[in-house]
């Protein structure tokens, strides 16, 4: 950073980090300039902040930028408008009275943590997005959601779904569908759809997984055991196990078991099961070599929006073979992770 | 008019859960005013994208008339004279 800046000079580091990522141009422009940054960075940064939606350009690695989350936290008040209710807690500030507000801000927290710790993604957009939670949603509402600009808490009914912040990795998993929305763009209906909800406890499970420091062998690989009211304990799913989450989890562990025109989060359970296998053949955190392997997958241009199991499964092999090696103990891991789940490559 | 109604979607997707509402159970009014309004859903229709990730959807079906298929509703579609279906599955919702 050079002294003589106007522009660093007047103002905190921290405000000029929030003016680079103003959706105003030129104000966006002028702070990278006060940044100094190196003219290739601003170049790529420039074009892919022109984008809206889509894939985002080639990963942003220079430190100072990023790194920053930019939360806001808005009580809905028990409505089921989808427009930004009141602003309780906004990034910086400190927890308040109500546990609902301090998760849902400490999960977007962890979610923005895990992809910038490991991927140096800035936000699910990678451009520094702000992350919105709107807490207190609908009445007694047993559901979360990523509506495309914002998460959505209901409170849960009691008996199938509690107070859904609870769950780190359902925070997870919703932003994740955001950073799917910005990369593949999966299409939300059969094996993409599949793929779409696989992604997103996927990388749900790693969040949760990286929060409470836990690697492929201590953690429980259970999706919702955070949230589930009585009548569905232990857990909604289980990446280990799909299907026997609980006594009504009707996931397949493999395509035997596939169900035609099932619903999404049913199928989702075998090409969950295949990132379990990876994971846990190789050891360490999920996010050692088989979260990355994923995540390139996710990003790969070949990747189409309706890709059914087999093109995604073929991706992971030549993804993991790039990274790691061809005859490398990932590509052989993920090769029979998917032999196990009978999705032929 | 037995009215089975099923919600799929939603975060727990993989768990189904649905009820049957008999509109004898109802207030006659408001049971010829659920009739009406169940009896003008788009039967038969494909069923459209949900509005977004992990949106619930209902799916409704007549016990007495399996003929006629099924109707697919978007969350936020159960409102007005179809609103007694929502609530009756609130209450009386069974998880399988
Ligand atoms: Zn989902």
């Amino acid at each position: 950073m050079r002294d003589h800046d106007p522009m660093r000079c007047i103002l905190p580091a921290s405000l000029l980090d929030k003016l680079a990522r103003s959706d105003d141009a030129a104000v966006r422009a002028a702070a990278l300039d006060a940044m100094a940054l190196d003219n290739r960075f601003r170049i790529a940064r420039a074009e892919s902040a022109a984008r809206i939606g889509g894939r985002t350009a080639a990963r942003v690695t220079f430190a100072r930028i990023g790194g920053q989350s930019h939360r806001t936290i808005y009580d809905q008040q028990n409505g089921s408008n989808q427009s930004l209710g009141t602003v309780i807690r906004a990034e910086g500030q400190a927890a308040v009275d109500d546990v609902a507000i301090n998760e849902a801000y400490d999960g977007l927290g962890h979610t923005y943590e895990y992809y910038w710790a490991t991927f140096q993604r800035d936000s699910v957009d990678g451009q520094g997005r702000s992350l919105n939670g709107c807490i207190h949603f609908g009445q007694d509402y047993p559901n979360a959601f990523w509506d495309g600009h914002a998460m959505f808490f209901g409170d849960g009914d009691g008996q199938f779904l509690t107070r859904t912040t609870a769950g780190i990795d359902v925070i997870g998993h919703e932003l994740t569908h955001g950073v799917t929305q910005y990369e593949a763009n999966l299409v939300y209906s059969g094996q993409s759809g599949a793929l779409n909800e696989s992604i997103s406890d996927v990388f749900g499970i790693q969040v949760k997984q990286r929060a409470l420091g836990l690697d492929s062998e201590t953690s429980d690989w259970l999706i919702g055991a955070d949230i589930v009211g009585p009548a569905l304990q232990p857990a909604l799913r289980s990446m280990k196990d799909p299907g026997q989450a609980n006594p009504h989890d009707d996931q397949p562990a493999d395509m035997d078991g596939y169900v035609p025109g099932g619903d999404v989060h049913t199928n989702s359970g075998i090409p969950n099961r295949a990132f379990y296998l990876v994971s846990s053949k190789l050891g360490g955190n999920a996010w050692d070599a088989a979260g990355p392997i994923w995540y390139a997958t996710l990003r790969d241009n070949r990747l189409n929006p309706t890709a059914t199991f087999q093109e995604f499964a073929r991706l992971t092999l030549a993804n993991a073979q790039q990274a790691y090696g061809q005859q490398g103990a990932e590509a052989d891991a993920v090769s029979a992770a998917w032999d196990t789940v009978k999705v032929p490559l | 008019m037995r009215i089975r109604i099923r919600r799929v979607g939603g975060f727990a997707g993989n768990i189904p859960f649905g009820a049957e509402l008999d509109t004898a159970e109802l207030p006659a009014d408001q049971a010829r005013r659920v009739e009406a309004a169940v009896d003008g859903l788009p039967w038969g229709a494909a069923a459209g994208a949900p509005l977004h990730p992990d949106a619930f959807r209902y799916e409704v079906e007549l016990a007495d008339h399996p003929d006629r298929g099924r109707a697919v509703l978007q969350e936020g579609q159960l409102t007005g004279d179809l609103d007694p279906l929502r609530t009756w599955l609130e209450e009386h919702g069974q998880i399988g």
